[in-house]
C-alpha cells in the first residue's frame, strides 16, 4: 500500500559529461533526441543509487526515470521547492542534488497534471 | 376492444392428458416430458367455449395444444375464478416500470382455480406478469437536447461516414492487429465496448494511477470511442495517467504488444507568446520526440481554444477540429471551440496540420461543443454534462472537443498502417495533410479563419480516410513494383498488394468525384 503522501516525480539524468536535456540548446525532437540519450548501463547506475535511497522507479527512457516516494523522503533527499515564478505551473522541483548525485541528477519535477480537451 | 385494452391476461391450463397437472409437476417441463400436459382437443375446444361463455376474450394466436391465453377485466376474473387481483407495478427495465392487475405471489393465491362446474376441464390458470427486458445498454442513448443545441454525431457509424472510414472498411481494411495506445483518464468497459466485440487490451497504469478498470471522468472512456469508429478492428491500450505524462508514454512504449500508434487527448495551455519551454516540460518534450523516433505515430489535440503543448511538438500530428453542419454532411466550417495558433516555443510551427470532427461553441453548459454522443461510465464526471442526455447518470455524454477529434485521426493512421506497416510517422502525416478535404469557412476559437487551401484555422482541412487510405496504397504500388520478385511475392501473399479489381477501380473514381 503506498504511503497516503506518496508523490511521483520526473528526475533528469546526467551524461558522463554532466550535461543533460535541460542543457539542450534547441528542442528536442525525433531528429536529435538519439544522440540525448543516456547509455544503458550509466541509467541502471543512476537507478540503482535512487531505488538505494528509498525510491521507487516505475518507468524510464533514455534521459529520465519515474519516481515516486513519500513526500518527507523527496523533501530529505532533495529539498523540494517551489518551481521558479517565471516558469509557469511548475509544481516542485528539487532545491538541491546531494552530493551523491549530483554526478547523475540534473533536477527533479513535480508537475502538475495535464488538461483534458473535452 | 383492442388487445391492449384487457385489463388482466392469464395463462389457462385444460386437462393434461398425463397424470398430473401442468401446476402440479415438481420436475422441469422441457421438450422430453411436455407432451403429457398437451390437453385433448376436444377438452381444448370446450375450455375455450366455457371460457368465452364466461366473457374472456381467446386469443387463438397465442394459445397451443398446452394452454389457452385469455384477456378480460377483473371483474369477469373474479367472477370467474374467484381471483383476487389488485394493482401492482413491475420493474421492466433500468428506471422503467409497468402496472399490471395480478395475484399475490403465495402460490394458493397465484394459481387460479376453475369454477367447480369445469374443474374436470380447466386446471387452473396463472396470472400473466409483465418480464424484466435485458436491454443492450443501460438506457437507449435517445436524449432530449438542449433547445439550444444542434443535431449531433454518434459513434461509431456517424464518425465513421462522415470521416469516410466506413467506405474503407467496406474495402476490408479496418486497422486489423494495428495497437493504438491511449493515454487518458482510463477505461471502463462500457457496453458499447463489449457488445460490438471491440478489442480492449488491459489497462495499464502510468506513475501515479490506480483503479485501472475504473474511469470516474469519462473522459478515456469516450473519446476512445473515436478510434473504433475509425478503426474497429485495431487493439486499443489504454494507458491511466496520473501526474506524471512522461511515465505513462514510456509505460506505453515499454508494453507488449507495443502501440504503432499513441493517441492523447490533452495537454498544458501554456506554449503562450513571450514564453519559452520550461524545464520541467523537457523530459516531456523528450519522450515525445524519443517515441517519434521509434518509430511511434504520435496523435495530440491542440486544445479547445488553448495554446497547447505536446500538441505544438514538431514531431507530432497536431490534430484541430471542424465542424459539419448536418443534415449536410460535406458542409464543414472551422470550429468555433477547436484550437489554432502558431507556436512561440517552435518557430514555424503551425498547429493544427489536421482536423477530426468537434463541435462548435454553443451557449450552453459553459460554452461546451455538443456534437458527439460518447460512452461513459455511469456517474463519470461527464456523465452529467451539458447538455444532458436524458437521465443524469445514464452512461452517455454529449461532448466533442479535440479531445474527439485527436483518437479519430489516431484510427484513420491505424488503417493507414494495416496497409502500410513501414509508414513513418513523418509519412503518415504528411499522406493526412495530402488527403484532407479543404475546409473553406469558419472561425477557431482563436479567432482564425478558414480559406481555400491550407490555412492555420483547419491545416489542411478535415482528415479524409479514404482519400489517406488510397494515397498510402499508392506507395505500396510503387513499393511493389520496384521490388524484387520474393518481395512482391510476400507482399501479394500477406495481403499488402491487392488484386486490383474492377470495384477498386470504381471507387476510386467514385471517390475522385466526391471530394
Amino acid at each position: 500500500m503506498p504511503p497516503a503522501d506518496e508523490i511521483h516525480a520526473q528526475l533528469v539524468m546526467k551524461r558522463e559529461d554532466g550535461s543533460s536535456i535541460l542543457d539542450a540548446g534547441q528542442p528536442s525532437t525525433s531528429e536529435n533526441i538519439g544522440q540525448a540519450g543516456l547509455p544503458e548501463d550509466r541509467i541502471a547506475r543512476i537507478r540503482g543509487r535512487v531505488e538505494a535511497l528509498g525510491f521507487v522507479v516505475s518507468a524510464q527512457d533514455p534521459n529520465t526515470l519515474s519516481i515516486s516516494g513519500a513526500r518527507e523522503l523527496f523533501d530529505n533527499v532533495f529539498a523540494m521547492e517551489p518551481g521558479s515564478a517565471d516558469e509557469p505551473s511548475t509544481g516542485l522541483h528539487a532545491g538541491g542534488i546531494p552530493s551523491e548525485l549530483s554526478d547523475f541528477v540534473a533536477d527533479v519535477f513535480v508537475t502538475p497534471g495535464p488538461e483534458f480537451f473535452p | 376492444m383492442s388487445d391492449q385494452e384487457y385489463e388482466v391476461i392469464a395463462t389457462v391450463s385444460p386437462r393434461s392428458l398425463g397424470p398430473s397437472s401442468l401446476f402440479d409437476q415438481d420436475a422441469a417441463i422441457t421438450a422430453d416430458n411436455v407432451a403429457q400436459f398437451n390437453s385433448d382437443p376436444s377438452d381444448v375446444r370446450d375450455a375455450k367455449r366455457a371460457l368465452i361463455r364466461g366473457g374472456f376474450h381467446v386469443f387463438e394466436e397465442a394459445s397451443n395444444d398446452t394452454t389457452i391465453s385469455i384477456g378480460g377485466t377483473a371483474k369477469q376474473f373474479k367472477s370467474f375464478f374467484g381471483a383476487k387481483l389488485t394493482r401492482q407495478k413491475a420493474e421492466i427495465g433500468p428506471d422503467e416500470t409497468m402496472e399490471f392487475m395480478g395475484t399475490s405471489e403465495e402460490p394458493a393465491a397465484a394459481l387460479l382455480q376453475a369454477p367447480k362446474e369445469f374443474e374436470q376441464l380447466i386446471e387452473g390458470a396463472v396470472i400473466a406478469r409483465p418480464p424484466t427486458y435485458f436491454a443492450p445498454s443501460a438506457i437507449p442513448p435517445v436524449a432530449p437536447i438542449h433547445a439550444n443545441a444542434y443535431q449531433y454525431l454518434t459513434v461509431p457509424d456517424g464518425v465513421a461516414v462522415v470521416l469516410r472510414a466506413s467506405r474503407v472498411h467496406r474495402l476490408g481494411v479496418t486497422g486489423k492487429s494495428v495497437v493504438v495506445g491511449m493515454l487518458d483518464t482510463g477505461h471502463y468497459r462500457h457496453a458499447f465496448f463489449t457488445s460490438r466485440g471491440f478489442r480492449l487490451l488491459s489497462t495499464l497504469l502510468g506513475p501515479g494511477a490506480s483503479n485501472p478498470s475504473a474511469d470516474t471522468n469519462g473522459h478515456g472512456t469516450g473519446e476512445s470511442a473515436n478510434i473504433f469508429a475509425c478503426a474497429p478492428d485495431c487493439r486499443l491500450r489504454p494507458v491511466k495517467t496520473g501526474n506524471d505524462p512522461v511515465g505513462a508514454i514510456n509505460v506505453a512504449l515499454n508494453s507488449t504488444p507495443k502501440p504503432q500508434v499513441l493517441t492523447n487527448s490533452w495537454g498544458y495551455n501554456l506554449d503562450k507568446p513571450g514564453t519559452s519551454i520550461p524545464n520541467w516540460l523537457k523530459p516531456l518534450e523528450a519522450a515525445v520526440a524519443n517515441a517519434v523516433a521509434q518509430g511511434v505515430v504520435v496523435c495530440f489535440s491542440a486544445g479547445n481554444g488553448h495554446l497547447a503543448f505536446p500538441g505544438s511538438h514538431p514531431d507530432v500530428i497536431s490534430v484541430g477540429g471542424v465542424h459539419v453542419n448536418l443534415p449536410d454532411e460535406n458542409d464543414f466550417e472551422a470550429s468555433s471551440y477547436a484550437s489554432s495558433f502558431n507556436s512561440t516555443w517552435y518557430p514555424g510551427r503551425a498547429c493544427p496540420d489536421v482536423c477530426g470532427l468537434t463541435g462548435k461553441r454553443v451557449n450552453i453548459g459553459g460554452g461546451k461543443a455538443p456534437s458527439l454522443l460518447l460512452p461513459v461510465q455511469q456517474n463519470a464526471s461527464l456523465d452529467g454534462i451539458d447538455p444532458q442526455t436524458g437521465p443524469a447518470a445514464d452512461g452517455w455524454g454529449l461532448f466533442s472537443g479535440t479531445s474527439a477529434a485527436c483518437p479519430q485521426i489516431a484510427g484513420i493512421v491505424a488503417l493507414m498502417l494495416e496497409k502500410d506497416p513501414t509508414l513513418t510517422p513523418a509519412k503518415a502525416k504528411e499522406k493526412l495533410k495530402k488527403s484532407a478535404r479543404d475546409v473553406k469557412k469558419g472561425s477557431t476559437a482563436n479567432g482564425d479563419t478558414a480559406v481555400a487551401g491550407p490555412d492555420l484555422a483547419t491545416g489542411s482541412g478535415l482528415a479524409d480516410a479514404k482519400w489517406a487510405y488510397l494515397n498510402t496504397m499508392g506507395d505500396v504500388a510503387t513499393t511493389f513494383f520496384s521490388a524484387p520478385k520474393e518481395q512482391q511475392m510476400a507482399m501479394v501473399s500477406s495481403g499488402a498488394m491487392p488484386e486490383i479489381s474492377q470495384d477498386f477501380v470504381d471507387d476510386l473514381i467514385e471517390t475522385l468525384r466526391s471530394r
